[in-house]
């Protein structure tokens, strides 16, 4: 490894230490110790107010459930996807993992569309099992794609040594199983912490959560201090979660790139279109109800054209891909840094360093950074657009890292040091060969991190400077007050603007490698 | 010793952690030879070439090459591009995003070679693999891509060329015709070849030399048919005679 990378690694961690550890850390160790006294009658408070507790309890309740199904449907879906012979297996995959790229506010708007439509009770609909539901239809993608991923890393000679011995059925429960284990456990624990710490969802539906309670208390009562013992449970409750999993998690590849490792096995299916259809009809259900049901609803509505919803969103939206673009470059500078940091270091505080950030509730990071930067010495991040990059990093660097350090992983030293034995210099060999075969991690990681920026509503809402405007924040707060059919358009707007950069990225990224490559040589 | 020695290793050491994977070993190497080196999995041979092209540091001693000191303890004195050492890796480390024209055009543009179009068609010509010229590396077979790794080195006219168990997974006959090619352009250009191998009748066929490790040390060095009357043991069960 050389001095540049030194120095890059360096500066990376300097920035993040700063501008994200400090603020995080100062609002715990800060409210424990310097206000220590306070603190714990805080806590002693909390358990004696009914509302609170009921909000902790609907929040352990949704996300117990939530888990629990995404878990088991994700897994039926990864084994269908990954392990079996199904027709058009990669396309109902891709499909299925559409809503994770959606934000979660337009897909509960879009469910409670479908619901009113079908004149479902108001009770119903605004409640707990909805909050389960939606939570569920979100995550159900995030479990099969661990699990999935898993799945491929068992090689088939272990199936076929195990065939020899035994028929499918004992070695699916005695081998596989087992050996899926630590994906499902994680995929359950990430689940639960994601769904946890969901804000959206919830407030939306007006179910009073832990994640409610806590914005509550921090923007409409100002009681920053029971916000914050609020947050500090909250967060205590995702880090020890993640504790017994921070091994796997850390080290979990999210997405690999390159040739498939291992030669698989695959089950061939007796009745190939029952699970075709049941797979299809799934998607239809989960993913183009709940869209079609978006523009039919905004379209029955008496009220307002398309024109007129995006001239009242479009400084929103301009704001919005602006800052997202950026934090996303950001992101995925910091990202490249910590990756080389992690693999070619082998520093293995990093991966766990990063998780735990990820762990911490995207409502802690807001309160958070609020805490740390409304002063008047660092006003210059709190007022401006700073503030909301810092946010992105804090929330989302824990992706981009692992996605870079995955492409990093296909990169042997060997062609660094093929090419510096033939005479190349160090800065000329990144250029020339790590660089170009890591392009296509780097782009998937902005392009995916792009997306969850556009997306990102909760520490936004928290942080955002007045005169920006951000679109989710911008149709949240509209959404109070403005009819179902005028939000369901507003909805539309932005996932239309989400979809188009899906496939603007898409199409880019094979544009960009291909180009890449012959520029190169 | 050899006298005027091309390589010479003095009391090298080298360790990983609490590992000494060499220990304390000498040995010196004239010009114009092709030297076996054996020795079980993890027995330290691609560390030595490793050391030998300049790649990794010492622990202690030092490592002469053409009389010139080129690693002193944990000093590269010499870096790994001025050796004019060519590596070829067990792996092969083509560049799987050029063609196998620009893989070997690689190092001739690096060294700033003008005409090197013109070399590597040359090249290309005499390793007979002109037809492949514009495929990809995973466009080849596996003893296609050996050559042009063989190649890509080849054109830098390399005065010592380091092999990693090049050929591990090829079948026999293209083994053959592979080490065929390397001894005649090691006669042709008077190159000293390190080739490392688990295969002792392939070391015993091919080689001038050879150099066994065995736990840190040298066990074995000399003329490749001496190996047959040593008496240790060891070599002795490494051979199986
Ligand atoms: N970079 C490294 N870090 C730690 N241990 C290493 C490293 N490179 C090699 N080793 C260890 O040194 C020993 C010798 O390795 P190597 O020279 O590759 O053996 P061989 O090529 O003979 O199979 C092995 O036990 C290996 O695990
Ligand atoms: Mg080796």
């Amino acid at each position: 490894m050389n001095n540049q990378s030194k120095y890059i690694s360096g500066f990376a961690a300097i920035v993040f230490g700063a501008a994200v550890l400090l603020p995080l850390v100062s609002l715990v160790f800060g409210s424990l110790f310097v206000e220590g006294g306070l603190m714990i009658t805080n806590f002693t408070e909390i358990f004696q107010q009914r509302t609170v507790l009921l909000s902790i309890l609907n929040s352990v309740i949704i996300s117990i459930l939530a888990s629990f199904v995404s878990v088991a449907i994700g897994c039926c879906f990864a084994l269908l996807f990954t392990k079996t012979d199904l027709p058009f297996r990669k396309v109902l995959f891709f499909l299925l993992l559409l809503p994770l790229l959606l934000p979660p506010y337009i897909v509960t708007v879009a469910w409670t569309d479908v619901w009113l439509f079908l004149g479902i009770s108001k009770n119903l609909v605004y409640g707990l099992p909805a909050v389960v539901f939606i939570l569920s239809t979100i995550y159900v993608p995030l479990a099969a794609f661990i699990i999935s991923g898993s799945l491929k890393n068992i090689s088939a000679s272990i199936e076929e040594a195990g065939l020899m011995m035994t028929d499918y059925k004992t070695l699916f429960f005695k081998i596989i199983l087992p050996l899926l284990r630590p994906a499902l456990f994680s995929s359950f624990i990430l689940v639960f912490i994601l769904s946890v710490s969901e804000f959206a969802v919830p407030a939306y539906l007006s179910v009073n959560v832990f994640t409610t309670e806590i914005f509550t208390q921090f923007t409409a009562f100002y009681d920053y201090s029971s916000a914050i013992s609020y947050a500090l449970i909250l967060t205590a409750i995702c880090l020890l979660l993640i504790l017994p999993e921070n091994h796997y998690l850390s080290k979990a590849p999210f997405v690999s790139f390159g040739k498939k490792s291992f030669r698989q096995l695959t089950v061939s299916l007796k009745n190939k279109n029952f699970w075709l259809i049941i797979g299809f009809a799934y998607i239809v259900f989960v993913v183009f109800l709940p869209i079609t049901m978006l523009v039919s609803q905004w379209l029955i509505g008496d009220s307002i054209s398309f024109v007129d919803i995006v001239e009242l969103l479009f400084p929103a939206l301009k704001d919005s891909l602006l800052l997202s673009v950026v934090g996303s470059l950001l992101v995925t500078l910091l990202g490249f840094a910590f990756a080389l940091m992690s693999v070619k270091y082998k520093t293995k505080a990093i991966d766990s360093i990063l998780l735990f950030v990820f762990a911490i509730p995207a409502i802690v990071t807001g309160i958070a950074l609020v805490k740390f930067y409304n002063s008047p010495m660092l006003n210059f991040v709190y007022g401006t657009s700073l503030i909301i990059l810092i946010a992105f990093v804090a929330r989302f660097l824990f992706v981009s890292q692992k996605i870079i350090a995955g492409g990093l992983m296909q990169v042997p030293d060997s062609f660094r040091e093929a090419a510096i034995i033939m005479g190349a210099p160090p800065f000329y060999t990144f250029r020339k060969i790590t660089f170009p075969l890591l392009a296509d991690a780097l782009f998937t990681s902005f392009f995916i991190i792009l997306i969850f920026c556009v997306a990102e509503l909760t520490t936004v809402i928290m942080v955002y400077p007045p005169g920006t405007s951000f679109l989710p924040v911008r149709i949240f707060t509209l959404m109070a007050n403005a009819p179902q059919s005028t939000v369901s358009g507003m909805c539309l707007v932005a996932l239309l603007s989400t979809l188009s950069l899906i496939t603007i990225m898409m199409g880019g990224r094979k544009l960009l490698i291909n180009q890449q490559w012959k520029r190169t040589q | 010793m050899e006298k005027n020695p091309i390589i010479e290793f003095e009391n090298c050491t080298k360790s990983f952690g609490e590992l000494v994977v060499l220990d304390n070993i000498s040995f010196s190497v004239k010009g114009n030879s092709l030297i076996s080196v054996l020795g079980k999995s993890g027995s330290g041979k691609t560390t030595l070439i490793r050391l030998l092209a300049g790649l990794d540091k010492l622990d202690n001693g030092t490592i002469h090459i053409n009389g010139e000191k080129a690693t002193e303890g944990n000093r590269i004195l010499v870096p790994a591009r001025k050796r004019n050492t060519g590596f070829i890796f067990q792996d092969l480390a083509l560049f799987p995003h050029f063609t196998v024209f620009h893989n070997i055009a690689f190092g001739l543009k690096v060294n700033k070679e003008n005409n090197y179009k013109a070399i590597v068609e040359g090249v290309l010509r005499q390793f007979d693999i002109i037809g492949s010229r514009d495929k990809y590396p995973n466009q080849l077979s596996g003893g296609q891509q050996q050559l042009v790794a063989l190649a890509r080195t080849w054109v830098l006219k390399p005065k010592i060329l380091l092999m990693d168990e090049p050929m591990a997974n090829l079948d026999v006959k293209l083994k053959k015709q592979i080490r065929l090619k390397v001894r005649e352009l090691m006669k042709q250009r008077n190159v000293t070849v390190f080739y490392i191998t688990h295969d002792h009748r392939e070391a015993l066929e091919l080689s001038d030399k050879i150099l066994l490790l065995n736990n840190g040390k040298v066990e074995f060095y000399g003329e490749s048919g001496d190996i047959l009357k040593s008496d240790s043991t060891y070599v002795k069960e490494f051979i199986e005679i």
